[in-house]
């Protein structure tokens, strides 16, 4: 028979089958695919299968002729490939030679491949599926796990890889071999699994087309499907929640009569009275925020631009002008090397080209005295320096791991790799006290792949740490001042959003704190990150403009968190799993049209205007008004000492490291 | 052998009797965290044992990742909750956040690196005094896979944790020797009792995930 299977129970795992006692061999033949999912990752099974745990391979369900039942079966794939190691935790391509698709359920009739079925390997899992009981899915539909009906264990359990079960299981209620039987709100969902006389029972009454038993399925599926599998969205980089938020959200009281709402739904399934609830919670808070504008990126600052703003003795003219293309488009690829420098106030925009030459020289002289520095430095007084030591090995420890997987960097012995060491460690010479801390190495790595010269990058380098050295205190507290300004900014931005965060314990924000370190460097690819820091370095169109790009991706995240009902530990998760998903010309656009928004608001409370750099205002309105009455002062500038004046920071403080450790402590009750 | 799920219809009689006479999973959930020097291996390590996977050039750890993985021990099945942190001193003030509230910790030194490994007595000592007092604590020995050039002895760190009641064992986040065992030693150690969730004593948070579908499941027919 030429698609027969030679299947043997002594090598695979067969539970409870009446028609294969152990050591008998059963045969296989004629098997037809019902439906099948590939990229699918064996988590657990029995001791048999350790070797293949965490393997990925093609789960199937298949009818075949003999013995005729249908069978799920796993098979692993042969070649794992580990294809990207840029991302942390970066879903890991395992199927070299397919084609993602998502799914490939099938609906009758497609007989495996014969390559398929003659690869027969002893490593096959494969049950029949009478004898389960039930599948459970769990993490966010990711992860489904069989319960065998012997004895309610579990009998095997399978990660997703691309995508999430939703096809698949689908495809089998479809195919009347499951039913939905429960659904959780945390996206917890279980399946009974038919009997082979209900299968057929189901199969008749759906040819029969009645109606209302197929409604009543699907509603039941569909408002499950709503709340619970959003977050896997985070997974297929922007899709439905970036169609959800690129519609300008307006909060407005209700008594405005204006009914704000991110949801467009119309079915209505038990959820939405939870989510109205929501939504009634927005609206009560008071903020009215004019219409969020619509924000286009332009394009990059192109040579002939850049010409035209040189002046005849090569100072640069019109800076405003320059900032604000590169703001709104970044810079042509050819012109990074050189722009940067200014950016990064290595050059100064109002040298002449004989100044800037000998700026130059100057440079490269001091650069080459500090470098000599800790070259020179003997056995002897290393081995008595301990400060000195532990920064040379941490550098050493990171250079190796750092942006491995851009060609600058790639390879073995990649002499980039010394030169990135030789910056880090001139750095510490430079500024020994801040030294060198994790990071670094990241913010670094850019700059002289561009820059493509030691001196050039280090001097850039100096420019960014200038602006974001704050963020390597050894306390934390510039990363605590960030924490905090970020949660006012979503407090007055994104109500719905905040006030989610505080009831779940997660409005500390701690979990942006690698964007914020490294100003969302492993967030992005190389060539964004290159545009987002650009545009950043510009420091337009405010102070703390880095932070809005937070805003702007939690703005984007809003519908997936609340959905989710994400706690503090899931949200981090979820926040580090968005590496390599995030658009960045949207988050700009979006990030810009926030801060526009914010802006133009009535009552822009001094908090805010601090952070944004808006004047403060002392006029009773602001919400800021015990602090105000207390003192009594009148001009901005005293406003500014107020709102700023010591108790109230400890106090602030307090409140923050109470939140954060609210959070982290979450008490699992 | 970590990582199974029970097979067959062997029922073993130590699991839940439940009142219509199938037998229960027993769910824990535990908070792990690793401590440990800045390139021992933490984060490698959590990978291999989460994903399967070794990345050479793994980037380093910022801020904290958080990740989960679930391990099944006869009628147990342990979920663990793992605080993988950044290494480098710089970022010893945050630590405490990790390390509070966790049942288990696994400190990781490098065997190629002296200085990793007192750096990881130093976290004993600091998890000894500041966390909680039941905490199942692991050394781990890593790289093991370069035990050719290892500068410290096996029977050096073995003793170490036998004098601090710490489980120990050498690892390799590149072979993954030694990976899955160690997590699963763990699970072991850690009380698995359902008693109240009495607060502090590190026992693990019960999961009813599968008895609330079955009764679901029940209610729904
Ligand atoms: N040979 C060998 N190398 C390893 C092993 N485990 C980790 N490494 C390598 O050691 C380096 C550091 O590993 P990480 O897992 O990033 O170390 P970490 O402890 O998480 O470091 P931080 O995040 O900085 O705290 C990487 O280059 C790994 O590839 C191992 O078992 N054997
Ligand atoms: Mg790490």
């Amino acid at each position: 028979m030429n698609n027969s299977v030679h299947y043997n129970t002594n090598q695979g795992v067969q539970i409870g089958s009446e028609e294969s006692p152990a050591a008998t061999p059963t045969t296989f033949t004629n098997g037809t695919i019902k439906c099948t999912h590939d990229g699918v990752l064996l988590r657990k099974a029995s001791v048999e299968h350790i070797a293949d745990l965490n393997t990925s391979g093609a789960l199937s369900i298949i009818d075949y002729e003999s013995p005729h039942r249908l069978y799920i079966e796993w098979r692993p794939n042969d070649n794992i490939l580990v294809a990207d190691d840029s991302q942390d935790w970066a879903v890991v391509d395992t199927i070299p030679r397919r084609s993602r698709t998502i799914s490939e359920c099938k609906a009758f009739n497609i007989k495996p491949s014969p390559e398929a079925i003659a690869a027969n390997k002893p490593r096959i899992i494969r049950t029949r599926l009478d004898d389960l009981s039930t599948i459970i899915v769990t993490e966010r539909g990711q992860v489904i796990c069989f319960i065998q009906k012997s004895d309610n264990f579990k009998h095997s359990e399978f990660f997703f890889q691309h995508g999430n079960a939703e096809q698949f299981l689908k495809s089998m209620c479809e195919q009347h071999m499951i039913e939905l039987t429960g659904s959780r709100l945390d996206g917890v969902a279980e399946y009974t699994v038919l009997s082979t006389e209900t299968q057929k029972l189901k199969r008749t009454f759906a040819e029969l087309n009645i109606g209302d038993m197929k409604n009543s399925e699907s509603k039941k599926e569909k408002g499950w499907m709503r709340n619970t599998w959003s977050g896997l969205l985070i997974n297929l980089p922007d899709i439905a929640s970036s169609v959800k938020s690129s519609t300008p959200r307006n909060y407005t009281s209700r008594n405005v009569g204006v009914h704000s709402c991110s949801s467009s739904s119309e079915e209505h399934s038990p959820m939405d009275g939870e989510i109205e609830n929501l939504k009634e919670e927005d609206e009560k808070i008071v903020n009215t925020l004019p219409e969020r504008p619509f924000v286009e990126r332009t394009k990059p600052l192109n040579e002939a631009q850049w010409l035209e703003f040189h002046t005849v003795d090569g100072r640069i003219s019109d800076v405003d002008r320059i900032k604000e293309i590169i703001f709104h488009g970044g810079i042509h690829f050819n012109l990074r090397a050189d722009v940067w420098k200014y950016l990064l106030n290595y050059y100064q925009w109002n040298d002449t080209e004989i100044e800037r030459i000998q700026r130059h020289k100057e440079k490269y002289k001091e650069y080459y005295k500090m470098k000599a520095q800790w070259l020179s430095m003997t056995t002897t007084q290393e081995e008595n320096f301990s400060g000195f030591r532990d920064r040379k090995c941490q550098i050493e420890k990171d250079v190796k791991r750092t942006d491995r997987s851009l060609d600058f960097f790639a390879g073995e012995d990649n002499p980039n790799l010394m030169v990135l060491q030789g910056i880090l460690m001139t750095y510490v010479m430079y500024n020994f006290d801040l030294g060198y801390v994790q990071g670094m190495s990241d913010l670094l790595a850019p700059l002289l792949a561009i820059q493509g010269n030691e001196v050039d990058a280090f001097w850039c380098f100096v420019g960014f740490m200038d602006m974001v050295f704050a963020n390597f205190d050894i306390d934390q507290a510039g990363m605590k001042a960030q924490f905090r300004q970020l949660r006012d900014l979503v407090e007055f931005s994104n109500p719905r959003l905040f006030n989610y965060m505080v009831t779940h314990e997660s409005d500390n924000m701690f979990f942006c704190f690698r964007w914020l370190l490294v100003w969302y460097k492993r967030e992005f690819s190389n060539d964004d990150i290159l545009k987002l820091w650009e545009c950043l370095w510009t420091r337009l169109p405010c102070p703390n403009f880095h932070l809005f790009i937070s805003v702007s991706i939690l703005d984007q995240q809003t519908d997936v968190i609340i959905e989710n009902k994400y706690e503090f530990t899931e949200i981090l998760k979820h926040i580090n799993e968005l590496s390599g998903h995030i658009n960045v010309k949207r988050t700009l656009e979006n990030a810009e049209a926030i801060y526009l928004q914010i802006k133009a608001a009535d009552n822009l409370p001094n908090n805010i205007r601090l952070i944004i750099g808006e004047p403060v205002i002392d006029n009773g309105n602001s919400e800021k008004e015990e602090e105000q009455s207390e003192n009594g002062t009148d001009t901005a500038d005293d406003l500014y000492e107020v709102v700023r004046k010591p108790e109230n920071d400890r106090r602030q403080e307090e409140q923050f490291d109470e939140a954060c450790e609210r959070s982290m402590f979450l008490n699992y009750t | 052998m970590a990582t199974t799920a029970r097979s067959g219809g062997n029922a073993s009689g130590s699991s839940a009797q439940r009142p219509n006479g199938t037998q229960q999973n027993k769910n824990c959930q535990f908070k792990l965290v690793l401590l440990g020097e800045s390139a021992v291996g933490k984060s490698s390590l959590v990978l291999r044992f989460v994903k399967g996977q070794f990345h050479e050039y793994q980037e380093s750890t910022i801020g904290a990742a958080f990740l989960t993985q679930t391990l099944c021990i006869e009628d147990t099945v342990v979920k663990f909750e793992i605080w993988d942190t950044a290494g480098q001193e710089r970022y010893h003030s945050l630590a405490p956040m990790y390390y509070r509230g966790a049942q288990a910790a696994i400190v990781v030194y490098d065997i190629q690196n002296q200085d990793s490994f007192q750096r990881a007595k130093t976290w004993v000592k600091e998890l000894h005094k500041q966390a909680s007092p039941n905490i199942v604590i692991a050394l781990a020995g890593n790289k093991a896979d370069l035990s050719n050039i290892r500068v410290v002895e096996y029977e050096e760190a073995k003793q170490y944790a036998e004098e601090n009641g710490l489980l120990f064992m050498e690892t390799s986040a590149k072979t993954g020797m030694n990976v899955n065992d160690i997590f699963l030693a763990i699970a072991k150690k850690l009380p698995k009792n359902d008693g109240a969730n009495n607060q502090g004593a590190p026992a693990g948070r019960r999961l009813n995930d599968n008895e609330n579908n079955r009764q679901t499941n029940n209610c729904c027919k």
